[in-house]
């Protein structure tokens, strides 16, 4: 159990670390706390440092690390499906494992997750980069394929898929959750002190209700966040939990670009970053906007889906050991 | 039947055992009439009854005014169970989430005097706020009660009040100081509605369903025994409800709503929604406002169990209680227009009573409106909107 004021300490640790972009700096820090796999299992310490990563945009490689020790996945960076697909990036065929995913900051050895379950490494030299063009930068995101020899695997581990696929929905919906709470920052901030008509913009009804329903979106796709993390169901964090990050993000996005006026039109202000990071992101594990059809269907037709949704939020759970 | 003082835990455990058991019995409830609302009223009275005199329903209130006390959990957990059971939720738990709390916290003895009665069904509340001048400005409102021997002299005219034309008592707001005192001179009366100089009347809503009345005060004697708090003190009782109405309110709401997402998809299991590509957008939409409101608000509840003011931050709540209410009986709609247009099935008349109150659901009890305003000066610190 962490001590909620060194929980505090670590998380304003790990900012400082996040702000000067130092990612290797915060691992090693991480680690030399003594109590990483303590941090890495509080839940609070994982939800706050992965938004302040998406608040900071920081880069997505830090969720490696932490797959990597919850799921036990061996060596190399964690490739990810393609942008707006759901399953596994690689699959066994006949000559070795194909390859068709994303990459972040990718080193010289990869890691893949195989449909029908397992992860393999291979060096990256066995297979395919090509750097992403569009939104693409500063994600560094690449695309990586091809066709690995098994004789190329110089490591695996059994780690299930949708396991690993749910624990990677709630990353990418707490990265969302913090790129829209930094627009909705750099939103108050500018009509705070943006000044037309003899007043600040912030004083218009018009903005203030914009920026609060901004942020009624963002605190609710954070609390569902938080109450869903006991849930291994992985079309109920895609569609539900991802989805609704997603929601709430483009939402406070979108309020953020009308609102921060011609200045937020420029590249200098910085919202674009914010903006281009989120439509990438968004697409990892299945878009958010579509999440929402699907998350209707996948209620009326799949029992297990039903089941999740309608069990989410425990309102009486054991509270003493005499409890149960 | 249960320990002392239980733990949600313990309290569902026993509850979900007793529901099992009395399932045949709490069939009867498990879908209010469309309509008439008298009959659903006396109706709903067995079931008060039941829940009453089996313990459930005064577990979470405090045992000096005639509850087994408990966690205010207790009650969430009650509300929780029911839905889940597929039992009607009673007009009167909300009632009672809006002004139970301000009898406990400030007139203990008129809750120990009628909580019981309410509990078991033998008398209805009902509360007089809105005036039709003072709506979203709650403060400007103009209902007058002059000082008399021993009491006031109650003048004026409420409105919107839900289930007015069938309450025995009503928590009226009142003002006691001078015109442009505005909040500062306001006191909650408790009001016998039998009492000389009271008329109620329906209020004829687009729903179809008559459950708001206007109250009209005619020189109605009140003692200053039956005041809800101190003279003056209207405002911050009313403001404590309002706080406890968007925690408890919400959370009652969101079992309702979770339930009618659960009996829609009963229904279409397996019919394909192809030709209202609209509607599964729409219910995944209302899985997403729902789902949120469960985790906001069961937060809330919590923190207000535990004598914390969430402040501003309730607001955020009661937003997201609108929306979800709109969202929610949208999803019904669009995967049954029909039925929704011109279908003639006790389901249809409610779901229509449903839809329009929904309308609602982001007028009442603060405007959505209101609430992004509290939202933006509390929570968000934005300069102040101008006047």
């Amino acid at each position: 159990m962490i001590a909620a004021a060194e929980r505090s300490a670590l998380i304003e640790l790990v900012d400082h670390f996040l702000l000067s972009g130092d990612q290797d700096a915060l691992n090693a820090e991480l680690r030399d706390s003594g109590i990483e796999d303590d941090l890495r299992g509080d839940a609070q310490f994982v939800t706050a440092m992965f938004e302040l990563n998406g608040f900071r945009q920081g880069s997505i490689a830090l969720w490696d690390d932490h797959l990597t020790r919850a799921h036990q996945l061996p060596g190399g960076r964690l490739v990810l499906p393609k942008l707006g697909e759901a399953s596994p990036p690689g699959g066994r065929v006949a000559g070795g494992i194909a390859v068709d995913g994303v990459v972040a900051a990718p080193g010289t050895q990869l890691k893949v997750p195989l449909e029908g379950g397992g992860v393999v490494s291979v060096a990256t030299e066995h297979l395919d980069l090509v750097p992403m063009t569009g939104l693409g930068l500063p994600l560094e995101l690449q695309l990586v394929r091809g066709l690995a020899k098994e004789s190329d695997v110089f490591q695996q581990a059994d780690a299930e898929w949708t396991s690993l696929a749910a624990d990677l929905a709630r990353l990418v919906a707490l990265d969302l959750i913090g790129v829209g709470r930094a627009a909705l920052r750099a939103a108050t901030v500018h009509v705070t002190d943006r000044v037309q008509f003899g007043r600040p913009l912030g004083s218009f009804q018009a903005v203030r209700h914009r920026l609060a329903q901004a942020h009624v979106g963002l605190v609710g796709a954070r609390s569902l966040l938080e109450a869903t993390a006991g849930s291994r169901n992985v079309e109920l964090q895609r569609l539900l939990v991802k989805g609704e990050a997603g929601r709430a993000a483009f939402g406070a996005l979108a309020a953020a670009q009308q609102l921060c006026g011609g200045m937020g039109f420029t590249t200098e202000f910085g919202l674009g970053q914010l903006v281009r990071r989120a439509y990438l992101i968004d697409g990892i594990l299945g878009r958010s906007e579509e999440a929402t059809p699907a998350l209707g269907r996948a209620f009326l037709d799949d029992q297990s889906v039903r089941a999740a949704v309608l069990s989410v939020v425990d309102a009486a759970p054991p509270m003493t050991a005499d409890d149960d | 039947m249960v320990d002392e003082d239980p733990t949600p835990h313990a309290y569902r455990a026993q509850l979900r055992q007793w529901l099992a058991e009395n399932s045949e019995l709490l069939r009867d409830y498990a879908q209010r009439p469309a309509g008439d609302i008298r009959s659903a009223i006396d109706h709903e009275r067995g079931l008060l009854q039941l829940l009453y005199s089996a313990g459930w329903s005064r577990y979470g209130w405090p045992r000096h005014v005639g509850g087994f006390g408990g966690s205010v959990l207790l009650r969430a957990v009650l509300y929780d169970e029911l839905a889940a059971h597929d039992v009607e939720t009673p007009e009167a738990y909300v009632i009672l989430e809006t002004l139970g709390p301000i009898l406990v916290e400030f007139a203990a003895g008129l809750a120990s005097r009628h909580l019981r009665s309410f509990l078991s069904g033998d008398e209805i509340w009902a509360q007089g706020f809105s005036e039709p001048d003072a709506g979203s400005d709650l403060a400007s409102l103009r209902t007058r009660a002059q000082a008399a021997p021993g009491g006031y002299r109650l003048n004026g005219q409420k409105v919107w009040t839900t289930l007015g034309q069938f309450a025995n008592h009503a928590a009226v707001l009142a003002r006691t100081g001078p015109a442009d005192s505005a909040h500062r001179g306001l006191t909650m009366l408790w009001v016998d509605l039998s009492a000389s100089g009271v008329t109620v009347r329906p209020i004829l809503a687009i729903s179809g369903r008559d459950e708001f009345a206007e109250m009209f005060f005619e020189d109605v004697y009140v003692p200053s025994s039956e005041t809800i708090g101190g003279e003056g003190d209207g405002w911050a009782v009313a403001m404590f409800l309002l706080q406890y109405e968007r925690g408890m309110y919400a959370w009652l709401r969101q079992a309702i709503l979770r339930r009618r997402l659960r009996q829609l998809a009963a229904r279409l299991h397996g019919c394909p929604t192809g030709s209202r590509p609209g509607g599964e957008a729409a219910l995944g939409a209302a899985l997403g406002l729902v789902a949120i409101l469960r985790s906001l608000s069961l937060h809330t509840v919590g923190r207000l169990g535990s004598g914390e003011n969430p402040g501003g931050e309730i607001s955020i709540d009661k937003v997201t209680l609108g929306l979800a209410e709109q969202a929610t009986f949208d999803a019904v709609r669009r995967l049954d227009p029909d039925g929704f247009a011109t279908g003639g099935s006790v389901a249809d008349d409610v779901l229509r009573e449903e839809w329009f109150y929904s309308r609602a659901s982001t007028i009442f009890g603060g405007a959505i409106d209101i609430q992004r305003d509290i939202v933006a000066d509390r929570v968000l610190h934005l300069p102040r909107a101008s006047r």
